[in-house]
């Protein structure tokens, strides 16, 4: 995504939105206790998907729930394959996804930019954040939560840890699919940019921000988009996200969110 | 990327290619090791909490992702690497390439020697069996993983050396994430904990990207391939002698 084309508020709410919406996928997964080292590729499917559609002039409504669902689906079946899987294998496996991330190409034009605001991914971001804490609090979330904490236990009291994965798999493909469908309305798009470099910003949000909540992915979401506004060529920013996510995974393992209700509790 | 660096740099200066081979694979090692000491250490040390054993794995790919966002492509002096054109028949390789695949074999079988028949070897197969154990017998877990580091980074390196100096291979890939998928690939595609498993997957990935018309589809098989094996043969098409006893047992 070039910074050229939009001013640099408009710039961070998109990168909020989409970055927000890839790494709340990235935390769904990690509750159950599984690193997701691909989930950009479910958003390239559904930009891919949704430019291409747009662009042969299907209404863009249509186009965004068609690249939605598209991810949504190819998520399912990479669960289907992956959920059964032990946690390195699991890891190793969401690395296949870059192939698509290296490989999927996408039509870009002026037709797809008269459709996108960032308000609506901003919206859809803190839709599905909240969404995401109601998640948490149902059974099924519980369910997740517990799988990711010990399955044999989780086992022992009925819970599938195999479907639980596959709900959350699914789940964090979808909404990387709605990160994707509406980066594609992006006036900057680029498919390129999902290269690795997705899948760094989606962990950087989560690491930074803080597994611990559905809200850490969207406060990592908001530092990892000041990042990407900053006066830094693309490469130079993408090389922050990974510094920042290393950083974090080294001394901040809670997130800057548990810095937060550290201070709280005293 | 260091080994491919260093080679540049030794044959930029007219050294002998064994002495820029060996100064790569020296590089690569190092590089490997200290990459090993500033992310992977310190991730292990800190293995609890939210993001539990995670933490390595996501050291370790935000490493890869600054390293191959930052670190520039070494120029590849194709007049030294392409010199001496061997001819069988109607194929032809450069001297450097075959001499380049007679070391790998040759490494292959050392790094086979070194895993199965030396005590560094025994000690590392228990600790990838059962850490706790392996310590509680006496197996220092940190200079096992030194040494293990500077023999897969010094691995790798020699690897990069043999594709750097291959006509074309670096056209049109992104080399610092290929490379591993692709390496990663063959491990799970031949067994997690089968040496020659790692080999037999290694060909199979290595003839899909050859035969692939384009470096992308090529990188698609292999991604394909991990996927299918990691579904259908979670432990490989030859998994480890022991860990089939365990499954019987």
């Amino acid at each position: 995504m070039t910074q050229h084309e939009v001013g640099p508020f408009a710039e961070l709410l998109w990168r909020f939105g989409i970055v927000g919406l890839i790494g709340l996928g990235v935390w769904l997964v990690l509750r159950c206790g599984r690193v997701m080292l691909g989930n950009a590729a479910f958003a390239a499917i559904a930009a891919a998907s949704t430019a291409a559609l747009i662009a042969r002039g299907t209404p863009a409504a249509v186009a965004i729930l068609a690249g939605i669902v598209a991810a949504a689906v190819c998520g399912a079946i990479f669960g289907f394959a992956a959920a059964r899987t032990g946690a390195a294998a699991f890891a190793i496996a969401s690395l296949s996804l870059w192939a698509i991330e290296l490989s999927v190409r996408a039509p870009t034009g002026d037709a797809l930019h008269s459709f996108g605001s960032p308000a609506v991914v901003v919206a859809a971001a803190i839709a599905a954040g909240i969404g995401a804490w109601f998640y948490a609090r149902s059974g099924s979330g519980r369910a997740a939560a517990a799988v990711g904490q010990d399955e044999r236990a989780a086992q022992g009291v009925g819970i599938d840890p195999i479907r639980e994965r596959l709900i959350a798999v699914t789940l964090g493909a979808l909404l990387a699919g709605v990160a994707g469908s509406l980066s594609a309305l992006y006036p900057g798009f680029d498919i390129t940019a999902y290269r690795l470099h997705g899948d760094i910003a989606g962990l950087a949000a989560v690491v930074f921000g803080g597994v611990g909540s559905a809200f850490g992915p969207l406060l990592g979401a908001v530092l990892v988009a000041i990042a990407a506004v900053a006066p830094l060529t693309k490469e130079h920013a993408a090389a922050v996200n990974a510094v920042a996510l290393l950083a974090a995974t080294i001394v901040l393992p809670g997130g800057v969110l548990s810095i937060f209700w550290r201070a709280a509790r005293r | 990327m260091a080994a491919a660096a260093a080679v540049s740099w030794f044959l930029a200066r007219d050294q002998p290619i064994w002495v820029a081979a060996v100064g790569g694979i020296a590089a690569g090692a190092i590089a490997g090791l200290i990459a090993d000491r500033i992310v992977l250490w310190p991730a292990r040390l800190r293995s609890g909490g939210p993001l539990g054993a995670a933490r390595p794995s996501i050291a370790g790919l935000a490493a890869l992702a600054a390293f191959g966002v930052l670190a520039p492509e070494p120029e590849r002096p194709t007049h030294v690497l392409s010199a001496g054109i061997i001819r069988i028949a109607s194929f032809g390789a450069s001297k450097l390439t075959l001499e380049g695949t007679i070391v790998s074999i040759l490494a292959i079988v050392a790094v086979v020697l070194i895993v199965r028949s030396t005590r560094y070897g025994l000690g590392l197969r228990a600790l990838g069996s059962n850490t706790p154990a392996a310590r509680a017998a006496g197996v220092g877990v940190e200079p096992m993983n030194i040494r293990t580091a500077l023999l897969a980074s010094a691995c790798g390196a020699l690897a990069a050396i043999a594709l750097f100096s291959a006509p074309d291979y670096f056209a049109g890939r992104s080399t610092p994430f290929d490379l591993p998928l692709a390496g990663l690939a063959a491990v799970a595609l031949g067994g997690l904990a089968s040496i020659p498993g790692a080999i037999i997957g290694g060909f199979v990935i290595a003839i899909a990207q050859v035969f692939a018309p384009t470096a992308d589809a090529g990188d698609a098989v292999a991604a394909a391939l991990l996927l299918l094996a990691i579904a259908v043969v979670p432990r490989g098409i030859l998994p480890a002698t022991r860990l089939r006893e365990a499954d019987r047992a």
